[in-house]
């Protein structure tokens, strides 16, 4: 127990001496594991939100009115169940135009001038279709669009598809920036730790000369290391968090998209980042132990 | 307790630093080594603590041959000879019992007998009531009274002492040999590197003269010759007249740390 008050109390002092290289090693790693872990929320985020998507509607098909060569409410009905038996489809919902003016006034209750001028007559009746899975949906997509019955068809797919391409961007985008930004930290923890073999050479030259054993001069130095790491990845995980906090008061103004991350995937992540962090504090310090430590006299 | 078996030690750039040197220091022996600047005495004390490996040759301490002696054990071997140094390699940042107290620290002893240790060795050494005092409120005589506390703090079986009077005038030095003496009476062996011919001249105990890096005398009770002066000094050299030295063997003017 006295010694390991001693061994933390020699890294403590390290620390104080070298308090100005030691907060840049600490920024290194909080900047580096902030864009990390803001990549992995980004990514989690987009997830839970396409999952929601995934589980509504894919594909809207407006249908054409009599008058424009389309089919009347009766065969839009039938038409529906034609539809329905697809294979690549799951559900289908009809809305007709006393649905559609009822969602359109939901949307714009806060314009009353603008349902005032709009006819309920001139809004389409569509088709909300879900799909067995989203990546069938360029192929429905097609088949509605090629029916002289369909006005128009929308589909989330492509969103999704960008969606993800964002995703796979921005996670590229993060770990890179992550790892060039963590091999950094290794660096600059390292060379803490060399500044520290150099400012402590005196102290370390006796401690070999008197016996002391070489992982009681190493340890202070680890401890240093340790240290600077976690202190970086809990700075970066306490950011990331209160960030995705304020993003999810955001959200519940928002209304569409979803911002609200599970705590679990935090505490599971923060926890991963602390000890990727710890892992980086020490990888530095070895680092720079191996290249310093020898060149002290012994 | 020290033997060096044929020890040969060639630096990078081929500076042959010991040649063949032969040597066996028995428990409780005070050995001078003596040589000019260059000769090779700093070495062997280098070798002795494994902070250099031998060129060719073997070295015993305390039964255990050190040139084969695997790196994680040389601190356990250095635990068992206490070192002086000629700059004392005091920590500026520590007081006078901190220092002492830094090697029984590293080594894991607990705090309760570091400080009756310190509170001991520091009476031995006569700086019991400086123990609160930085090393820069510290004559140079007081620093290696520090040093050497250090390196007896431990009670280890060797003490190597590498020019521990060559930063010291000539009283303090006297000084520090009474307690070096005190010591070696105590049973550790004391192996002094030295320059000094006053002191070996008045201590007369075994002198190991070493030149070029080879021993070229070994003498018990000997003496150490200065060199002859190439230029008359102005001033006559050491030692001076009112000293307590003489290189008298019959005039054992230090004086006896047990009378």
């Amino acid at each position: 127990m006295g010694r390991m008050i001693f061994l933390i109390g020699e890294s403590l002092v390290n620390l104080r001496r070298n308090a100005l290289v030691a907060t840049g090693a600490i920024l290194a790693v909080f900047i580096s594991l902030t864009l990390a872990f803001g990549a992995l929320v980004v990514n989690e985020l987009l997830r839970l939100n396409t999952i929601g998507w995934q589980q509504g509607t894919h594909i809207i098909a407006f249908l054409k009115d009599p008058d424009q060569g389309g089919l009347d409410a009766a065969a839009q009905v039938t038409y529906r169940d034609q539809v329905m038996a697809w294979e690549e489809v799951e559900t289908v919902h009809y809305v007709d135009k006393a649905g559609a003016y009822e969602e359109f006034k939901e949307i714009f209750a806060s314009r009353p001038e603008l349902i005032e001028v709009t006819d309920p007559l001139k809004l389409p009746a569509s088709l909300r279709i879900e799909l067995a899975s989203i990546d069938l949906y360029r192929d429905v997509q097609f088949r509605l669009s090629a029916d002289p019955v369909v006005r128009e068809v929308r589909s989330f797919g492509e969103q999704i598809e960008q969606l993800s391409t964002i995703s796979r961007v921005l996670n590229v985008l993060g770990w890179g920036l992550s790892l060039v930004l963590g091999l950094s930290a290794i660096i600059l923890i390292s060379n803490t730790i060399s500044l520290a073999i150099y400012a402590r050479r005196n102290e370390v030259s006796v401690m070999k000369l008197v016996g002391a054993s070489n992982w009681f001069i190493r340890v202070p130095f680890l401890l240093e290391g340790l240290i600077e790491g976690v202190v970086g990845a809990v700075m970066a995980v306490l950011t990331v968090w209160l960030a995705a906090r304020n993003l999810n008061s955001l959200g519940e103004t928002i209304q569409l998209i979803t911002l609200n991350i599970p705590a679990r995937f935090f505490f599971r992540w923060g926890v991963v980042l602390v000890l990727f962090g710890a892992t980086v504090g020490v990888a530095g310090s070895l680092l720079g132990l191996s290249r310093h430590l020898r060149e002290v006299d012994s | 307790m020290i033997r060096l078996d044929s020890v040969t030690k060639v630096y990078k750039g081929g500076t042959v630093a010991a040649r063949d040197v032969s040597l066996n220091i028995r428990r409780g022996e005070f050995v001078f080594l003596v040589g000019p600047s260059g000769s090779g005495k700093s070495t062997l004390v280098r070798l002795l603590l494994r902070q250099e490996m031998v060129t060719r040759g073997t070295i015993w301490v305390a039964g255990k041959d050190i040139t084969r002696l695997p790196a994680w054990k040389v601190p356990y071997l250095r635990r068992s000879i206490g070192t002086v140094f000629q700059d004392f390699k005091l920590l500026s940042t520590k007081t006078v019992s901190e220092n002492v107290a830094f090697a029984l620290e590293v080594i894991g002893r607990p705090r309760s007998a570091i400080r009756s240790q310190v509170e001991q060795v520091l009476e031995l050494v006569g700086l019991d009531d400086l123990g609160g005092r930085y090393p820069d409120q510290l004559s140079g005589g007081e620093q290696q009274r520090v040093s050497i506390a250090r390196a007896f703090v431990n009670r280890p079986l060797i003490l190597l002492a590498d020019e521990p009077t060559g930063n010291l005038d000539p009283t303090t030095s006297v000084g520090i040999m009474r307690i070096l003496d005190r010591i070696n009476r105590s049973g550790t062996t004391v192996v002094m590197a030295t320059h000094d011919h006053a002191i070996v001249n008045a201590m007369r105990r075994r002198v190991v003269a070493i030149e070029k890096g080879q021993v070229i005398r070994d003498e018990r009770g000997g003496g150490f010759e200065e060199p002859p002066e190439p230029v008359e000094p102005a001033v006559p050299h050491s030692p001076p007249q009112n000293l307590p030295l003489s290189p008298d063997p019959d005039k054992p003017t230090l004086p006896r740390m047990d009378s």
